[in-house]
């Protein structure tokens, strides 16, 4: 239970569940019903549930056609442009040249699709962040580890005060925050933590570190990569 | 359009060397699942970006506008959308949603982030006629390619009670909070709750299977 809330029913979070799939929960609050539905098989499975059918819904969303333009600017921002096929040349050398350009390009291509049935990770990765609190000071740094396909995070906070309850949240590729891990002065050798990272979130840009009471002590930004 | 040919071929005719150059590439691109087509756009495949967008732009755009009623705020919020999903293209799981539903939840939640941050927008009557036309407009493209999944869930709608099938939709794809929604409707705001509880619910039931739990 989070200091100054109150303690939270099965009842409190089936209450919540319409205004906790929108987002619209403020915290602490949502961290407290969010730890009650963590210790509860039964809640949690009502909201996960919820979650799944709120999802499964937007297949039946409007769908609108976007205004002009909205294609070449979205692919842009992706990093794409669209791309024209070079006119035929006719001469014999240009042919030849480009001939042998395509015949790369083709087995680029070949290549890179018959990656994805067998891609692997055996390369050691790690972006490192600062962390800084909400007051703008900078109590450590943050980093996130892949190597032989598993990856991890490791918060390193030398000068703090650990006392009471921390959890650390990475963000989804869907903006929700996830938790990772909970520890106490206990769990800390040397001020580092770490933990291992499910492999949906090894991408992930936003690390936030919350305490005892559900709000945001500090926060890191990994470079985009 | 370019049509498929044969991988670049040559003939040795005499002492030339005669090359055909018709390519494929934009056909086999729009060719690929949409799995598949993520990945591309994960490896910067050549147009895998612009297929992409193509594919999916309505969709992400309707939702962005149904949530936010505001068209400009619904384009940046679309553009924003397939700009995370390329971010995030490599760390997609196939096996957690297609990627439709991975793309729309996205769009969702940055929708959300930004209604929330703007000043409340007043919610009429129509908005609730918005969230889901008549069964009969349904796009015949979008529901032969997602045709089961969209017939479940339209199915499963239809069998709602009509308080609660408007409740769900305002909550589930307006995004709009339980006290949005009372005051829409006109009733209590714990009414508003039941009502998208038992929805939620009936849902359940008819869309998740034993597998899914």
């Amino acid at each position: 239970m989070n200091a100054g809330e109150p303690m939270v029913t099965c009842a409190d979070l089936l209450d919540a569940v319409p205004d906790l799939i929108v987002n619209a929960v403020p915290e602490p609050r949502r961290a407290t019903l969010l730890a009650h539905a963590h210790s509860c098989v039964r809640c949690s499975t009502e909201l996960a549930d919820a979650v799944k059918v709120s999802d499964a819904l937007l297949d039946v969303a409007p769908t609108v056609e976007p205004p002009d333009g909205f294609e070449t600017r979205a692919a842009a921002r992706m990093g794409g442009h669209p791309r024209q096929i070079a006119p035929r040349w006719w001469s014999r050398r240009a042919l030849v040249t480009a001939a042998a350009a395509v015949v790369a390009v083709v087995m680029m291509s070949v290549a890179s699709m018959a990656a994805l049935e067998r891609r692997s990770d055996h390369a050691t990765t790690r972006v490192t962040a600062p962390v800084v609190s909400e007051a703008g000071d900078d109590l450590g740094s943050v980093d996130l580890e892949r190597l032989d396909g598993a990856s991890r995070i490791v918060i390193t906070m030398s000068d703090v005060d650990w006392d009471g309850t921390w959890t650390c949240q990475l963000q989804a590729p869907d903006g929700a925050w996830v938790d990772i891990g909970t520890w106490t002065a206990d769990d800390v050798t040397g001020g580092v933590w770490a933990a291992g990272v499910p492999d949906g979130l090894a991408g992930a840009t936003k690390m936030r570190i919350l305490g005892s009471s559900g709000s945001v002590i500090a926060g890191a930004t990994f470079s985009a990569r | 359009m370019y049509e498929r040919n044969s991988t670049a071929d040559g003939a040795i005719r005499g002492q030339s060397l005669f090359v055909q150059l018709d390519v494929v590439w934009p056909s086999r691109v729009e060719a690929l699942s949409d799995e598949a087509l993520l990945a591309a756009v994960a490896l910067a495949e050549p147009h895998a970006a612009t297929v992409f967008v193509r594919r999916f732009q309505r969709r992400v755009y309707g939702l962005a506008v149904t949530i936010t009623l505001d068209e400009t705020l619904a384009e940046d919020v679309a553009q924003s959308a397939f700009e995370r999903a390329w971010r995030h293209a490599a760390t997609y799981d196939p096996h957690r949603a297609p990627v439709t539903t991975w793309l729309l939840t996205i769009t969702r939640n940055l929708a959300i982030d930004a209604i929330r941050v703007r000043r409340p927008q007043p919610l009429s009557p129509d908005a609730v006629a918005t969230l889901l036309p008549p069964s009969s407009s349904t796009d015949p493209l979008e529901a032969a390619v997602d045709g089961d999944r969209f017939t479940r869930v339209r199915t499963a709608l239809d069998a709602l009670p009509a308080d609660q099938r408007r409740a769900v939709l305002l909550a589930t794809i307006g995004c709009r909070t339980s006290t949005e929604i009372a005051e829409l409707e006109g009733v209590p705001v714990p009414t508003a709750k039941h009502r998208i509880q038992s929805g939620l619910r009936k849902l359940r039931r008819a869309l998740l299977s034993e597998a899914d739990r």
